[in-house]
């Protein structure tokens, strides 16, 4: 499925003038304002979210991490984080990719969203990016597999795809009310 | 213009603890009329409330403040006596100037009727000398018995010479500020001068090319003016001097002038217009010659200065979520504490020696973190004062508009409860209050002929009591009449003709939804809210209240407050892997039932017979839809719970623990939970949620 993401967004590319691009890159090289972008593993596919929105990382802690009865399943639980109460998000779960094993290893990124924090359970932290917002491509009309509502856009960082996450999106408290009524409407049925 | 310097915020927050620290004193003043000290005070918090509106622009409040003043001036040199209309006067005045503190807080307009009229009252007892200016208490000092017109203090003007910094509106400077400011202290000719304008190709509209001449008639000394010009002294040239010309040749200045002002100040009341703070208030006093506010002493400085010798190093103000994330910290340093002594035991196994040394410490620093743990939560806690002293303008009130002679008494006002706890207080013991005097205190008449004193008194209590505070509200009055309450019961379908009740339990019925035992409705209570109301109000604050009545001798309503609402008593139950806390409050008892105790209704529905009594069962896996255990209500555990008046069995696998919790909220950082009420974190780390016993009850 990534990999005719990958085709569609090469198709796209090829569209925008040479010469254009190679100014672009060039620019690429010199300045370094853009917004800056954690990118992070999820399976195949590499995501990013700016890095000004997440808060910290820490590991995912086996066996402390609490159920939360009628969420939706991507609602893995709540951790306590220094005496603060924070649900956990499966990303793998929320985009129906190929679900994860957690172990010691696995990373969750704390994000602030609306003043509240969440974490996001991800594989594993590959970078930060500096990115000029011209680079990044809309996604309305590339809409495969998951919903383009949480994304942002997608950009070519050092040759691969990165999937921009539109965290507010992703994470509003609206989002997850409904989200949860959703689930107990789906539980009555 | 910016607003970015006007310290508004600071100003409203400081004007709410004046205003409500001059209440009290004119409560005080009202039971002891001679007492200087409380004039003094509330004269020293209406000068800083008048100077404080000065600063944020706003010449109405500053002109209201400074009759209030001047009112209070002639209090303090007994011109005017201490009497009630006096008190009723200030009070309501206090409540005006608070109008003020709202509207500036929330950008809306005050009520000018209401504060007309409460200036009519005051002008009516300051008589003419409230009309005088301002200088009439800055003089006092020296000339105390006469009081100086503005007319026979010498006028005098001054030159005053404004060159800012080219690039003072760059980093957020205003010099309307300070023209405005100027414009205040007396008699102004503003002449702006536009020498240093580039062409128009070169024109940057963020840098100041004007430069200001004033000349300005005042009273004030050259040194005052200078003051004022303090704040703005650092990077720009100002200055004052004498004004040293002839008057015709000043004449034709202004004439000159005037012109160019008016248009000035057109210009720039678009921008004015759109800041909220003082815009009217601004044009009038530069334009025209300055009416009503004429002069003010450099009070933004003086206040400051009050502030500092009067308050600081004394407390800081902290915000509330602040002091909670530290809460937070502090009890992950507990739980951190926990886990180090289970590492500790395991540290034995290894090395005797090395964990000996280590449980040394341990417990040297356990003892810190109980202390750390402890100082914390006294931080939070606030005299129940805060909440009492505000009713005692409510009974006054109350004793002014009718017929009924009430004293308030305060006992144990130096009583702490828990900030969360004493803020949502206010509600329900206005309504006691409100109830007491309405219902409970009888009018003097009626008083005199069952030989009481005629004047009723309502105690307002607190006191500590087996780690609970209770508050009482007490009354003098003729008391609950029991029979008219079985009476009402029963006409509400409440009880039965056949029910048996003891009085206690017959007075009990008050707290039910839907009663109330006068037809009338009252401006003071009955606003079609009963006892029940304050019953769920006490009971959110996971408290509860009783009621003690004798006829003719007055009423008691009792209330039973948690210290803290942060902290519960719970008892910590598992079902399945999963651990939850349930309020050890709502707890009657915890069973394990026999197999034929447990009867189907219906499809679904299951009974249990407890003692005789059948209550409906409650799976919480079902519920929650998670594994259990134990699927068998003959092998699980039923916890009896009651919640108002409804009773039921929680099933559950086993009790692990009851201990005390601390509680989080989760929609700090999550959506409610349905079914929980919050989340608590254990002492393995671990996050456990708290049940709505309510939510399970429905």
């Amino acid at each position: 499925m990534s990999e005719s993401k990958e085709t569609t967004w090469t198709q796209h590319m090829s569209v925008i003038d040479t010469a254009d691009e190679i100014d672009e890159f060039e620019l690429d090289f010199t300045v370094r304002s853009g917004p800056q972008v954690i990118t992070f593993m999820l399976g195949d596919e590499k995501y990013g979210v700016d890095i000004l929105r997440a808060r910290e990382l820490i590991t995912y802690p086996v066996g402390a991490v609490t159920p939360v009865p009628g969420m939706p399943a991507f609602i893995v639980g709540v951790i306590n984080l220094r005496g603060v109460v924070i649900p956990v998000m499966d990303l793998r779960i929320r985009f129906r990719l190929a679900d994860a094993v957690y172990d010691r290893y696995t990373v969750i990124i704390i994000v602030e969203v609306e003043g509240k924090q969440v974490g996001l359970i991800i594989d594993s932290v590959s970078d930060v990016v500096h990115l000029e917002e011209e680079q990044v491509q809309s996604v309305e009309h590339l809409t495969a597999g998951i919903d383009s509502d949480y994304i942002a856009g997608v950009v070519n960082v050092k040759d691969s795809m990165v999937i921009l996450l539109d965290v507010d999106h992703l994470l509003s408290a609206r989002e997850l009310e409904a989200l949860s009524e959703t689930a107990s409407d789906e539980d009555n049925l | 213009m910016t607003t970015d310097n006007i310290p508004v915020a600071e100003f409203v927050e400081e004007s709410i603890e004046l205003l409500q620290q001059m209440e009290e004193a004119a409560l005080e003043l009202d039971v002891r009329p001679g007492d200087r000290a409380l004039v003094d005070q509330l004269f020293r918090g209406m000068h800083t409330i008048k100077g404080g509106a000065a600063v944020v622009m706003r010449p109405d409040l500053a002109d209201y403040a400074h009759r209030l003043e001047s009112l209070l001036d002639q209090v303090r040199d007994g011109r005017v006596s201490a009497g009630k209309t006096l008190i009723s006067t200030l009070l309501e005045a206090i409540d005006c100037v608070g109008l003020f503190i709202s509207g500036i807080q929330g950008g809306l307009a005050v009520d000018q009727a209401r504060v007309d009229t409460s200036v009519q009252n005051v002008s009516a007892l300051a008589g003419s000398a409230a009309q005088l200016p301002l200088e009439s208490h800055e003089t006092r000092e020296s000339v105390p018995s006469a009081l100086i017109p503005i007319a026979s203090r010498k006028s005098q003007a001054y030159l005053v010479t404004l060159k800012f910094n080219p690039q003072m509106p760059e980093q957020g400077g205003d010099p309307l500020l300070l023209l405005k400011e100027l414009a205040e202290l007396g008699d102004c000719v503003i002449v702006a001068h536009p020498g240093n304008l580039p062409q128009i190709e070169e024109f940057d509209a963020n840098r100041l090319y004007l430069w200001w001449s004033i000349k300005l008639t005042t009273s004030l000394s050259q040194s005052e003016i200078e003051q004022t010009l303090l704040f703005f002294k650092e990077d720009n040239e100002l200055s004052v001097v004498p004004f040293d010309i002839t008057p015709e040749e000043t004449d034709t200045v202004e004439q000159a002038h005037k012109a160019q002002i008016a248009q000035a100040v057109a210009g720039a009341e678009d921008d004015v217009q759109s800041t909220p703070v003082g815009a009217s208030g601004l044009t009038a006093s530069v334009t025209g010659p300055v009416t009503g506010f004429k002069t003010t002493e450099p009070s933004n400085i003086a206040s400051g200065s009050e502030r500092a010798d009067g308050t600081a190093g004394k407390s800081i103000r902290v915000s509330i979520d602040r002091l909670e994330r530290l809460q937070n910290l502090i009890g992950e340093t507990v739980i951190n504490q926990s886990r180090l002594i289970q590492l500790c035991e395991e540290a034995e196994r290894l090395d005797p020696t090395f964990a000996g040394a280590l449980n040394e410490f341990l417990e040297e620093n356990s003892r810190s973190v109980r202390d750390l743990h402890d100082e914390i939560q006294a931080v939070r806690m606030v005299q129940v004062d805060t909440v009492f002293s505000r009713l005692r303008r409510v009974v006054r009130d109350y004793s002014v508009e009718s017929n009924k002679e009430i004293r308030l008494r305060i006992e144990g006002g130096e009583t702490e409860l828990d900030k969360t706890v004493t803020d949502q207080l206010h509600g329900p013991l206005l309504h006691l209050i409100r109830n007491a005097m309405d219902h409970g205190i009888e009018s003097s008449e009626e008083r005199r002929q069952a030989a009481k004193d005629t004047a009723g008194t309502i105690w307002l209590r607190a006191f500590h009591r087996g780690g609970h505070v209770i508050v009482e509200v007490q009354d003098d009055g003729k008391g609950m009449d029991v029979q008219r309450i079985r009476q009402k019961g029963l006409d509400r379908g409440l009880i039965d003709e056949s029910d048996e009740l003891s009085d206690q339990q017959l007075l009990q019925l008050v707290f039910r939804p839907g009663f109330t035992t006068t037809d009338e409705v009252t401006d003071i209570s009955g606003r079609g809210v009963g006892m029940d109301s304050v019953k769920r109000d006490i009971e959110a604050l996971l408290g509860s209240i009783d009621i003690l009545s004798e006829p003719g001798r007055g009423t008691t309503l009792r209330m039973r407050l948690p210290l803290t609402l942060a902290i519960i008593d719970g008892m910590i139950v598992r079902v399945g892997s999963l651990t939850f806390i349930v309020p050890l409050l709502s707890v009657v008892e915890a069973v394990r039932p026999k197999a034929d105790d447990i009867r189907k209704m219906k499809r679904d529905n299951e009974l249990v017979k407890i003692r005789g009594e059948f209550l409906p069962l409650v799976r919480l896996h079902r519920q929650l839809n998670i594994d259990c255990e134990f699927a068998d209500p003959a092998d699980a555990v039923l916890l009896v719970l009651q919640h108002i008046d409804r009773k039921q069995c929680l099933m559950v696998d086993e009790i692990v623990d009851q201990r005390p919790v601390v509680i989080k909220n989760l929609d700090d950082n999550f959506v409610q939970v349905p079914g929980m009420t919050g989340a608590s974190i254990m002492g393995d780390g671990k996050v456990s949620f708290i049940l709505d016993v309510a939510a399970i009850a429905a």
